[in-house]
């Protein structure tokens, strides 16, 4: 497919498959909690996915080469080795939020207990990454993703107090029923949630297996910059519906069914049926996109032959290893741990692993031996040097704000 | 930093029944007790979305189940804490009783949504009842984590 509808196809997929059960679960509890008070760190969070993700993508069409195995070579074994650790741990508790998410929306739908959705979820994931193609799943996910539109809509159908909203966004304060420590912890996840370090891992090593090149800058750049804003906008759609129906109400979000509550308040059956499809939609797109990203980064890492362009049998260390990602998955969940509670560590440990994610991709994209005249101009690295020094602060309060707030109780 | 997040981990997940001194067990109680109304506030808009034909059955109930399992994590997490005084005590059985009170109700709502009993007017009082216990009961604990 080439040319407009190509295009349009990649930003509507960007958008729908911007939100993962991160985004949907802490939009939701910052709504209930805090209004759109915290609006301003999706937004921020949003402009820092843009460049990091544009970097990555330009670093895959220009050398051809994923990320990982750039860092690996540039940045040597130890080096990468640490960057390996941190991002596959924080790759594989995003992988179990993700599984738990598919069973908790798909119980939505069924009123099945979860536990016993969750080895069906992982099991047809496997299938998927095992059967369909590439882009064969990054667009049927993508596109259902987006009927979460749904949570504009309903915001939209709500009547809000568009003044009130606009004020909690623009003049954001602490409200009076929350501490100051609270507030900033919730910061941290809402920007460990909008900059997971799997999207980008994700989003180079999707260029190779699309096989980008130089001509398709254009479009991966278009990609980012108008899909995954317009996918910010739905994060912010989600709190304010929680912070319009459930804030009032005293309701802090602490489960998936609360989440669509004012979904079904707003237009019904019909409209909550869309949004759940969405829910499954964005967090099984998300689930395959962990589970490579964990293949990805540890083959990438270890010079195995990767990529879902080859056939399972030729990148068999690659499956293996999404397939125990999975079993692990799967195990933490069966424990009985809640899977909202995993969504809540996973998006604040995201945040914690941010600098280690971020610095090699600032520094590889710098690089002319793999960039060539392609290397980044002043202001991308003015703008990634200034996200740097924000991730590394954000990155040195997550862990004491956690033991300060107990985990924002 | 891995040793300061295994530690992060470790005391961001101890439990409040852990936490003995008196302000920090009336901070612990209050927290439960506030998880508890937000548990009878969510099934109450549940039973009204549902009556209104908004919500259907099988979303109405996962809900509701995740209300009653809230609840129910709310009064053990009360039960569990360790009162380090008399005074404080009392305030633990008074929010016990409370929390305990709202489990009731909350699973009612399964059971009205499976044949219809109770009434829909009578498990949207009990539910009302519940959710105005609670919050006199965290009024209470608060005066007292006030004073302290």
């Amino acid at each position: 497919m080439r040319g407009p509808l190509a295009v349009a196809l990649g930003i509507l997929t960007a958008i729908g498959g911007f939100l993962d059960a991160g985004d949907l679960v802490t939009n939701a509890v910052v709504g209930s909690r805090f209004g759109l008070t915290l609006a301003w760190v999706v937004v921020m969070g949003v402009i820092g996915i843009c460049v990091f993700a544009h970097m990555s993508g330009k670093v895959a069409a220009v050398s051809g080469r994923a990320t990982f195995e750039i860092i690996r070579e540039r940045l040597g074994p130890r080096a990468a080795g640490a960057n390996l650790v941190a991002s596959l741990a924080v790759t594989v508790l995003t992988l179990t939020a993700e599984i738990g998410g598919m069973a908790l929306a798909l119980q939505l739908a069924s009123s099945v207990e979860r536990r016993l959705w969750m080895p069906v979820a992982a099991l047809a994931v496997w299938l998927v990454l095992w059967r369909v193609r590439f882009q064969v799943m990054e667009n049927v996910t993508g596109l259902l993703g987006l009927t979460l539109i749904g949570f504009a809509v309903a915001l939209y159908l709500l009547g809000p107090d568009w003044g009130e909203l606009a004020r909690q966004t623009l003049q954001p304060a602490v409200p009076p029923s929350e501490g100051a420590a609270v507030y900033w912890y919730f910061a941290i996840a809402l920007l460990g949630a909008a900059m997971t370090p799997y999207e980008v891992f994700f989003f180079s090593s999707g260029g190779v297996e699309e096989r980008w090149t130089v001509k398709d800058l254009a479009t991966s750049r278009l990609n980012v910059f108008v899909g995954f804003p317009f996918g910010g906008v739905l994060s912010i759609a989600i709190a304010g519906c929680a912070a319009v129906v459930l804030l009032p109400l005293g309701i802090e979000v602490d489960a998936m069914s609360q989440i669509v509550l004012p979904v079904a308040q707003a237009g019904g059956p019909l409209l909550l049926a869309v949004v759940i499809v969405g829910l499954v939609s964005a967090t099984t797109g998300a689930a395959l996109e962990t589970a490579l990203s964990a293949g990805y980064t540890l083959s990438q890492y270890l010079g195995w032959s990767w990529g879902k362009f080859r056939r399972p049998a030729e990148a068999a260390r690659f499956h293996v290893a999404m397939i125990v990602a999975l079993v692990v998955a799967v195990g933490v969940l069966m424990t009985g741990v809640d899977p909202i509670a995993v969504t809540e560590y996973s998006v604040v440990f995201s945040a914690v692993a941010l600098p280690l994610t971020y610095l090699p991709i600032l520094v590889v994209a710098n690089d002319p031996e793999y960039m060539g005249e392609h290397v980044n101009g002043r202001v991308l690295n003015a703008v990634g040097t200034l996200y740097l020094v924000i991730l590394v602060v954000a990155s040195a309060a997550a862990v004491p704000l956690m033991i300060v707030t107990e985990a924002g109780a | 930093m891995l040793v300061g997040v295994l530690a992060g981990t470790l005391t961001g997940c101890t439990p409040a029944g852990t936490r003995s001194d008196a302000a920090n067990v009336l901070g612990s109680i209050v927290e439960h007790l506030e998880a508890a109304s937000s548990a009878v506030a969510t099934a109450t808009l549940a039973v009204e979305l549902h009556e209104q034909g908004r919500l259907p059955a099988v979303t109405t109930d996962a809900a509701v189940d995740d209300a009653t399992l809230t609840v129910s994590e709310a009064v053990h997490g009360i039960t569990t804490v360790v009162a380090p005084d008399a005074g404080t005590a009392g305030l633990r059985t008074t929010a016990i009783g409370a929390a305990s009170a709202a489990l009731g109700p909350v699973a009612d709502v399964r059971t009205w949504l499976a044949d219809g009993a109770p009434e829909g007017d009578d498990l949207r009082t009990a539910l009302d009842e519940a959710a105005t216990d609670l919050e006199a009961a965290t009024t209470a604990v608060e005066q007292a984590e006030a004073a302290q």
